[in-house]
């Protein structure tokens, strides 16, 4: 006697229906589903669409006009564009930005992996840590940036007082074309720690136990096991904070360097995004303010379109 | 649908939502800079709006108290906003965008001149003629005070009233001097070589503990100290006549030289922050400094050792005390004209003025109320000598109203030197020329829009 598989006969229904197809039941609960998540997501979507999406477009369009804010607008066409590639101002904060951005990204990410790394760990005494790691997100930028401000004063400062306590001579910090960029892109490290602390120890969780178990028993120490598979775990982790990073350090320095230094000592501090704010406001050129922060939006655009193609050739070559 | 024609619909979509703004922003060029769209309105049963800055809020409240004790039937509002000028300016801008200007609001000398050309004040000269403010007329306030709400192009307009006629005079903690045995008190036959002379050595003899003096210049945009220097040492921030600055003249640079000598010497060292608190002479952490008659109220609050103010000192026999005034404007689309009128004349008469000096410790910017009025009553506390404001108020420099962007940039500038000459050790000479040049360049721009 031989065994089939025979198959539950359908439904007339079902046999009538095209295939391809879904039951009527089946295509309301799909209906349902769609309305209720379009309800969810409705609130966000306004407020997405109010305060992002259409000042953008409004911005885009404000590039092509001049305006004082007082007299009407006038349409100059690409005048605005023209004259932002020969600003030799806006070259120098492009500059500024990129230096922000290469001072700032990569050791945010390291020193914020290795904290990640220890927080992990059930040291004693960690729990403690985990506390201090948190304590710069209760502070917005701009009260950050007034008690670091007080930090780097260069008589009353704690900073200067602490280097002195080792016998070494603090500068002016914020008055120095040399370190008022280090001082700043430092204070912005610290307030991004928090948020790269906790993007990475979600990463680590994913990574399994058994693999160090294996690299125990074959010999490798802690640093070589951090080294070698630890961190290339946490790959997408670390491509995640980098772009995040990047742009971070990108606009976030605006808040930061207005309210510590104003862009100064000579400039050295003037980000795109804080240059763009003084045409705005200072110099009241509306559009021509507008087409920097579009050139702003440009580059940042870039910036995670190459990090999508990086991710691309990986896939493609690596795996 | 296939993803082709969902990308194709996605694209036209964002390029008609640019296309639908263009239009509507042009069509903002229709809406013609205010043409005295307000009305009168009625005086009593009305409510009118008062907009002023964080800093005066509880003054301006306070004003507004007296003012609806006084009037039962009057309602007056009162609105705060930024201390920053430019963002002041440009809320300004967005209340007038939106039809949404205040009846009443705070004007300042340095923005005087773009709200008048963007015909966001009323000019009050027709209406103080025709006795709005009783039986005040526009001479009876001090000249100088009242020019600054004047437009450029059309000086016989007035678009504001200054509240207060404030200028500048030296502050000095009389506790630090005697901390460090220095005797030598300001005077007023001081001359600047004296005041950094003091300075340094109080400076000196702390061993850096205290500054001798807020440094003058601050971060390098102090036209409150900078204009009247210069103009005692013969060169002018900007000639109205000329149409030109010659803030990099051989006489500018002498000033220029002087004023940055008190870097580091006789004051603080350069800092790029002009509000650094720990630099504020309340903060008791310099034993003299430069400011004007409006920082005593809160010095009287925040220092509690013994100081007192002195004239500033002098330049070749000249006057270096500046002067400005913060004011008060109608707006073109008010709606309730009459009572805003109503309100400036209670405020400009002898009670609304009694009430400013008692609570603002305002001067007032009247002939009389120099030289009669009750500012000068301190119920003891400090300064005891605050009678010097009454004199400087007479003599003082005003902020040079620039055309356009011309002010901006001129502050830009001047900051861009100071740093340079201070951080980099360029010549005064060549960073003050660059500024000359700067400066000139905007002006002739500024000239030609207009």
């Amino acid at each position: 006697m031989t065994t089939s598989t025979t198959v539950a006969p359908h439904s007339s229904a079902e046999a009538d229906r095209p295939a391809g197809r879904d039951s009527p039941a089946r295509q309301r609960t799909k209906r349902i589903d769609t309305l209720t998540a379009t309800a969810f997501l409705t609130p966000a979507m306004i407020g997405f669409i109010l305060f992002v999406i259409i000042p953008a477009l409004g911005g885009l369009a404000l590039s092509f006009f001049q305006w004082d804010l007082f007299s009407p607008p006038q349409f100059v066409g690409l005048d605005n564009i023209v004259r932002l590639f020969s600003d030799p101002d806006m070259w120098h904060s492009l500059g500024v930005t990129a230096l922000f951005v290469i001072m700032g990204v990569i050791p945010t990410v390291v020193i914020g992996f290795l904290l990640a790394v220890l927080v992990n760990t059930r040291l004693r005494g960690v729990s403690v840590l985990r506390v201090f790691y948190f304590a710069p997100m209760i502070a917005s930028a701009a009260v950050a940036s007034v008690i670091w401000a007080a930090l780097y004063d260069p008589r009353f400062g704690l900073v200067n007082q602490a280097l002195g306590w080792i016998s070494i001579d603090g500068p002016s910090w914020l008055s120095s074309t040399t370190w008022a960029r280090p001082a700043l892109v430092i204070m912005m490290i610290w307030g991004a720690l928090p948020i790269v602390i906790i993007l990475y120890l979600g990463g680590l969780q994913r990574v399994p136990d058994d693999i160090y178990a294996a690299a125990s028993l074959d010999g490798a120490g802690g640093w070589r096991q951090l080294w070698s598979m630890t961190w290339p775990n946490v790959w997408p982790t670390t491509l995640l904070v980098t772009v995040l990073q990047a742009v971070g350090f990108v606009s976030g320095s605006f808040e930061v360097s207005l309210i510590m230094t104003n862009g100064g000592p000579l400039g050295t501090t003037q980000s795109l995004a804080l240059y763009a704010y003084k045409v705005a406001f200072s110099d009241r050129d509306i559009g021509y303010a507008s087409a920097l922060s579009l050139f702003q939006l440009v580059l940042m655009g870039a910036i995670v379109l190459l990090v999508r193609a990086l991710i691309r050739v990986r896939k493609a070559y690596f795996s | 649908m296939t993803s082709r024609t969902q990308r194709t619909r996605r694209r036209w979509g964002a390029a008609l939502a640019v296309a639908a703004i263009i239009p509507l922003l042009a069509a903002c060029g229709s809406n013609a800079p205010g043409t005295g769209s307000g009305a009168a309105g009625k005086v009593d049963g009305s409510t009118i709006v008062i907009q002023t800055v964080n800093s005066l809020q509880p003054q301006f409240q306070k004003y507004a108290d007296a003012y609806m004790k006084t009037f039962p039937k009057r309602k007056v509002q009162v609105r705060a906003s930024t201390d920053d000028g430019a963002k002041y300016a440009q809320q300004l801008a967005t209340a007038r965008i939106g039809g949404q200007l205040p009846d009443v609001f705070f004007n300042v000398d340095f923005l005087a001149d773009t709200l008048a050309k963007a015909n966001v004040p009323l000019d009050l000269a027709p209406g103080i003629k025709e006795g709005k403010l009783g039986s005040l007329r526009i001479k009876d306030f001090v000249a100088p005070f009242v020019g600054q709400y004047r437009p450029i192009n059309n000086p016989s307009e007035v678009t504001g009233l200054p509240v207060s006629a404030d200028s500048v005079g030296l502050f000095y903690n009389k506790t630090i001097f005697e901390r460090y045995g220095v005797t030598e008190y300001p005077k007023a036959s001081w001359t600047w070589d004296d005041m950094l002379r003091v300075a340094k050595e109080i400076q000196d003899k702390s061993g850096g503990k205290v500054y001798g003096l807020g440094s003058p210049l601050q971060d390098g945009s102090n036209q409150l100290v900078f204009g009247p220097v210069l103009r005692a040492f013969g060169a002018e921030v900007y000639n109205g006549k000329t149409g030109k600055s010659d803030i990099g003249s051989p006489d500018a640079i002498k000033a220029w030289k002087l004023l940055i000598s008190a870097y580091g010497t006789s004051s603080n060292p350069y800092s790029s922050n002009p509000n650094d608190p720990a630099l504020a002479f309340s903060a008791g952490n310099v034993a003299m400094g430069i400011g004007s008659r409006a920082a005593i109220p809160q010095t009287q609050t925040t220092l509690k050792d013994d100081w007192n103010v002195q004239s500033m000192p002098t330049i070749n026999g000249k006057s270096t005390a500046g002067g400005g005034s913060y004011g008060l404007s109608i707006s073109q689309t008010s709606k309730n004209q009459d009572a805003a009128w109503a309100f400036l004349k209670w405020f400009y008469s002898d009670s609304g003025m009694a009430v400013a000096q008692k609570v603002g410790g305002v001067i007032p910017p009247t002939n009389e109320g120099i030289d009669h009025g009750t500012w000068r009553n301190t119920n003891g506390l400090p300064p005891s000598n605050i009678g010097i404001f009454g004199h400087s108020a007479r003599t003082a420099v005003l902020l040079t109203q620039l055309p356009g962007s011309s002010g901006s940039v001129l502050t830009q500038a001047t900051v861009k030197a100071t740093q340079e000459v201070v951080l980099q050790h360029v010549s005064v000479e060549k960073a003050f020329q660059e500024v000359q040049d700067t400066v000139n360049a905007q002006l002739a721009k500024d000239f030609k829009k207009k």
